[in-house]
């Protein structure tokens, strides 16, 4: 089921248990709209294309106990609102829950104006601010339900349709604990969102060449898992972050900010968006094929990173 | 308490502001003194439902000041009205306290953190909903500058009060007509300003920000009989009310006097430098 489905789905139940709960969003609900506006006439407002207002009054109702759920795209929060959501949301130390659709390029044929592609940088660097970012649509519920155990403001970044699902059933999910997906000893691959799926193809490709990869599902990208990175990078000495994202600032940006400070030497390969805005159009696969950032694309990368570290190894060791 | 009681207390206050900006070089005097009349009247003059030995009661009326940097108006009446005492008081702007140039949510009485303007509507809005949903009686008082309201989020806050009918929302324009750079009309006129707050849904009511016959008389609301509309009140005030040496003019927005001016703010007052020194 897509990401936005599920999540609707997800939300009928929550505010049917939770009286609490109310869903405030910027004039994105599509076709689930009628629905909940019918079962929660008071506590589902749409606040119409104005996110900024809508952030800050949903901090006003979380101070008056409520525990608000706000959602749009993704492009439009992390950025239009950043203000807001850093003065009213983290300063206050608010618990809001921004819902933030679109991860990435999901909203390929709209443009680079809607991709979220900046937006796990831009809120990484917020005090208080909590990011989840699940990895498929059966890690939706178990995420959603952390967050709203969590007090405090968090920022869940889902995608929008056609995702690939990696799970069976619904994982585990504790905030600040990454997931490992399968082990190895040779690579590590760490990815967050729906873009994990290239991981796991690239992890099934090179383990036919005999290379074996841990890969983790860092669904939290702040707190980060330190201790899972560290773990296994000590292991692997060879890490490979991928992310539907630019590069700088988000899940690499994080990941070569906990190998640095600790002093491990391990060869760093960060794939998403290589500081540029994916300006051509086209279905998200044109896009990220444009991009390098097809499975394929991704395992080539890889395989390249391995060669290009391996062959400088031996120049080292023979020079 | 009387006019008369509120107006003496505002003339003791208005030289606490001045002492306490001086001695901390922190705050804005100006735009204080503007709005210090209408804060007097909502605290001291009980236009606001509080109880200040327990500031979070829930069915407390909820007060945003968005031109948060007014922030030592608000904490001088604050303390008047025992929210926090004249110790906590006289740290303003010292290393290591929450009170400072803008409002802060660590401070009691504080019911939301401003300093970036823009803010405030939106959270207004935001508290008026809760009591609406919450089924209670609590009004919602938020205060704004008018060179705030360039800021484009206010007209969204307006918006959103007028469709969701938050009739229990009061919206209070300080409207000293000085912006940091010079005069509001001269930098983005905001005329007519009535006229656009009427038009985005609210019943309009304009006032002397500074006659507390008028401020106390539109600003005590009979919270059983509530109009349809959410109420938006322009209060015509004087930056700097009360000190002839900055009153109106445009270069004092953030700027304290210096040793000659501060003597002749005293001589003003009617007071010695003794005893300003004790105030």
């Amino acid at each position: 089921m897509p990401y936005d489905k599920t999540f609707y789905n997800e939300l009928l139940k929550l505010m049917l248990k939770n009286g609490k709960i109310i869903f405030l969003h910027a004039d994105q609900a599509g076709n689930i709209d009628h629905e909940l506006k019918t079962h929660f006439p008071t506590h589902y407002i749409n606040f119409g294309i104005g996110e900024n207002n809508m952030i800050a009054a949903a901090c006003a109702l979380a101070k008056d106990g409520l525990v608000p759920l706000v959602c749009t795209q993704g492009a439009f929060l992390a950025y239009r609102s950043f203000e807001f959501i850093r003065v009213d949301c983290c300063i206050q130390n608010m618990n809001i829950k921004i819902i933030a659709m679109g991860a990435g390029v999901k909203n390929n044929t709209l443009g680079p104006t809607h991709h979220a592609t900046e937006d796990i940088a831009a809120m990484r660097v917020l005090p208080n601010l909590t990011i989840l970012s699940p990895a498929s649509p059966l890690e939706i519920a178990p995420a959603l339900d952390a967050a709203l155990a969590h007090n405090g403001p968090v920022y869940l970044r889902l995608g929008k349709a056609f995702e690939t699902e990696i799970y069976t059933e619904p994982p585990k999910f504790k905030i600040g604990v990454a997931n490992l997906l399968s082990e190895g000893s040779d690579l590590t691959i760490i990815a967050t969102g729906n873009i994990i799926a290239s991981a796991i193809y690239a992890s099934d490709k090179l383990s036919e060449s005999g290379i074996s990869c841990d890969v983790i599902n860092m669904s939290t990208i702040k707190p980060l898992d330190v201790d899972a990175v560290l773990r296994s990078a000590i292991k692997t000495r060879n890490v490979v972050t991928i992310e539907e994202h630019q590069i700088i600032g988000g899940l690499g940006g994080a990941v070569a900010e906990v190998l640095a400070q600790r002093g491990i030497g391990a060869k760093l390969e960060r794939i998403g968006f290589n500081d540029e805005f994916a300006t051509t159009y086209g279905w998200h696969k044109d896009i990220l094929e444009n991009y390098d950032l097809l499975p394929k694309q991704i395992y080539k990368r890889i395989v390249s990173f391995l060669r290009s570290y391996i062959l400088r190894r031996e120049f080292e060791r023979t020079h | 308490m009387t006019i008369n009681q509120l107006e003496t207390k505002a003339t003791k206050l208005r030289k606490l502001i001045v002492k306490i900006a001086c001695s901390s070089d922190c705050g804005h005097i100006t735009s204080s003194l503007s709005c210090l009349d209408i804060l007097n009247a909502l605290y001291l003059g009980k236009i606001l439902r509080y109880e200040s030995n327990n500031q979070n009661w829930l069915e407390r009326d909820r007060f945003v000041a968005s031109k948060g940097h007014a922030s030592l108006a608000l904490y001088c009446v604050l303390r008047e009205v025992g929210f926090i005492n004249r110790e906590f008081l006289l740290t303003y702007g010292k290393p290591g306290s929450h009170l400072g140039g803008s409002l802060s949510l660590e401070v009691p009485g504080v019911d939301w953190h401003t300093g970036s303007l823009g803010h405030g509507l939106s959270a207004g809005v935001g508290f008026a909903l809760a009591a609406k949903i919450q089924k209670s009686d609590r009004l919602v008082f938020v205060l704004t500058g008018d060179g705030e309201l360039d800021e484009g989020s206010n007209w969204e806050a307006a918006l959103s009060a007028s469709q969701l009918a938050l009739n229990n929302l009061v919206w209070i324009v300080d409207k000293n007509n000085i912006q940091c750079s010079g005069s509001v009309s001269d930098i983005v006129s905001l005329e007519p300003l009535g006229a656009k707050l009427s038009a985005f849904g609210f019943d309009v009511k304009t006032i002397s920000g500074h006659n507390y016959n008028e401020i106390m008389k539109t600003l005590s609301i009979d919270r059983d009989k509530l109009p349809a509309k959410p109420l938006a009140v322009i209060a015509n005030t004087i930056k700097g009310n009360g000190i002839p040496l900055v009153e109106n003019k445009l270069d004092w927005h953030n700027r304290k006097p210096n040793e000659e001016e501060l003597k002749l703010i005293i001589r003003d007052f009617g007071i010695t430098r003794e005893e300003y020194d004790a105030l």
